[in-house]
Parts: structure tokens; sequence; C-alpha cells
């Protein structure tokens, strides 16, 4: 048999069969479907449309966040502080550390060996007298 | 696209798309229900309008892949896949074994190639361009070409052997 002929026989033919009425049902129960699907959709697109009221649960971390801001901030200013005040300690320490440089002293320096005994003296008398 | 009006439009054809790959009514009817299930929540995302009947094939022909991966590796796993269609189809429901004609040409579809297979119903049957089909199946219109006309080519082979 000639090819064109065997398929020119054969057509579209198929032995598959169907229960009766199978695509009106079908067809009832794939528009539920799609009615049950668009309900979604539009469900889904009310929801994403709302403004979120804040739940407990979503609260909970957005004030873990806020403390742990604070908490930051917080030693950071402490952390300053310190800074500031070492900074400061530094500058007023100077003095002291270079008390021999002071004018007093270099007074004394100046001062002869007789000018000094009789100083010490005096300051001694204060000493008692205070006593 | 109104959603009724798709339903109308494309029950029929990929109904029997599916039928011709998976052989059993009861396995086509649910696939059936899951390709509009996909193509309902995925319609608003087509781009293009004219990309619609070969992104149905497409959703239809993937879930029948799937369906056919599954149901051979629980049954039986060491057959060949054309193997156990064939074993389906001679025990199924829904088949008119009276139509000897009919039943030889779906024997000699179902000793293609899963791939040969639904190159050449959708071409076939539902007459679906060379470049549609292409779309379907992730191919170039060329393979398309090549893969239908081997496919008649073994079908004629198997109807000269068997008539």
């Amino acid at each position: 048999m000639k090819e064109d002929t065997l398929w020119n026989s054969i057509g579209k033919q198929m032995p598959y069969r169907l229960p009766e009425g199978f695509f009106l049902e079908e067809e009832a129960t794939l528009q539920q479907l799609a009615a049950k699907q668009s309900a979604m959709m539009q469900a889904e697109a009310t929801r994403l449309a709302e403004p979120r009221p804040t739940t407990s649960t979503e609260a909970a971390p957005r004030a873990l966040k806020i403390h742990l801001g604070w908490w930051i901030g917080g030693v950071a200013a402490v952390v300053a502080l310190a800074l500031i005040t070492l900074l400061h300690f530094e500058t007023t320490l100077q003095p002291l550390q270079s008390a021999s440089e002071s004018p007093l002293y270099a007074y004394h320096d100046a001062m002869t060996s007789d000018e000094l005994d009789g100083w010490v003296e005096f300051y001694e008398a204060d000493l008692f007298l205070a006593e | 696209m109104d959603l009724n009006e798709l339903i109308k439009r494309y029950q029929e054809p990929i109904y029997w798309h599916i039928r011709r790959l998976v052989v059993s009514h009861e396995d086509a009817r649910d696939l059936l229900q899951e390709t509009f299930i996909q193509v309902f929540r995925s319609i608003d995302t087509l781009r293009e309008a004219e990309a619609l009947r070969s992104w149905i094939y497409r959703i239809a022909t993937n879930l029948c892949y799937r369906h056919l991966s599954r149901r051979r590796e629980t049954t039986c796993p060491d057959k060949d896949l054309s193997e156990w269609l064939l074993g389906q189809f001679e025990q199924t429901e829904y088949i008119d074994y009276e139509d000897r004609g009919a039943v030889l040409f779906q024997q000699a579809i179902l000793h293609l190639s899963e791939h040969r297979r639904t190159i050449f119903t959708m071409r076939y049957y539902d007459e679906l361009s060379y470049d549609e089909i292409a779309t379907v199946m992730d191919s170039t219109n060329g393979a398309m070409r090549v893969a239908y006309h081997e496919a008649k080519q073994q079908i004629t082979e198997f109807l000269k052997a068997h008539l």
C-alpha cells in the first residue's frame, strides 16, 4: 500500500472514548475552579492594598530594634564622655607634673641658704601655732 | 481574556492532547483540571496574547510528563515508558477495541519516544504550527520538522508490518 494511501485511510481516527456528557460536566467544574481562583486573587489584591496593622509578632522585632538602637546610642555616649574626661584630665594634670617648673620653685631656687633657713623656721613656727 | 471563554475554547483540544499522551481517561481528566488551575493562576503574567495556545499546551505537556514519570516509577520502574503505556492502552477503560484500524494507529504512536509522540500528536491531530510546537517543546522549528518526519516514517513502518 502506498504511503499516501495509507495515511489517507487512517485519517485522524482514535479509539479513545468518553463518558457521556463529560465535557459539559467538566466545563462546569473548570468554571468553578476559575471562580475560586478569581476570588482568591481578589482577596489577595485587597489584602495587599490595605495598610498592614502591626501585629504583636511584628511589633516584637520592631521593639527589639528600637531598644538596640537606644543601647548602642547609650554606649556611644558613655565612651564619648570617657574620652572627653580623659582628655580633660590630661590637660589639668600637666601643671602638677611640672610642679618643679612652677614660679614658687623658681623663687626658692633663687633664695640663698640663709634666707631659705629663715623661711623654713618661720614655716615651722606656723606649724606649731597651728597645732 | 475571560476565563470562561478560555475554558470553552481550550477544554476539548487540551483534553485530547493530554489523553493521547497518558491514555487513561481518569488521568487525563485530572491533568486537564491541573492544567487549567495553573493557567488561571498565571494568565495575568503572560506577556504575549498570541502565545496563549502554545503556553497552555506547554503547561499540559509538562504536567503529563511529570505524571507519566511518577506513575512509571511507582508501578514498574524497570519498563520502558512506551512499553508501560502500551500495557495501559490494553487494559484501560473507554477505549473502543473494535475499531481495529484506530487501535493499530494508536499502538504505532505509542511505540514512538515520548518526545516524538508529543510532537507528532500536536502536529497531526491539533495542527499546531512548527513554531508553536517548538515553543511548547523549547526547541527549534527545524528540529520539530525533522522529529515529525521521523515519527511519521516510524509509524508507517509499524503499520506496514502489522497490516
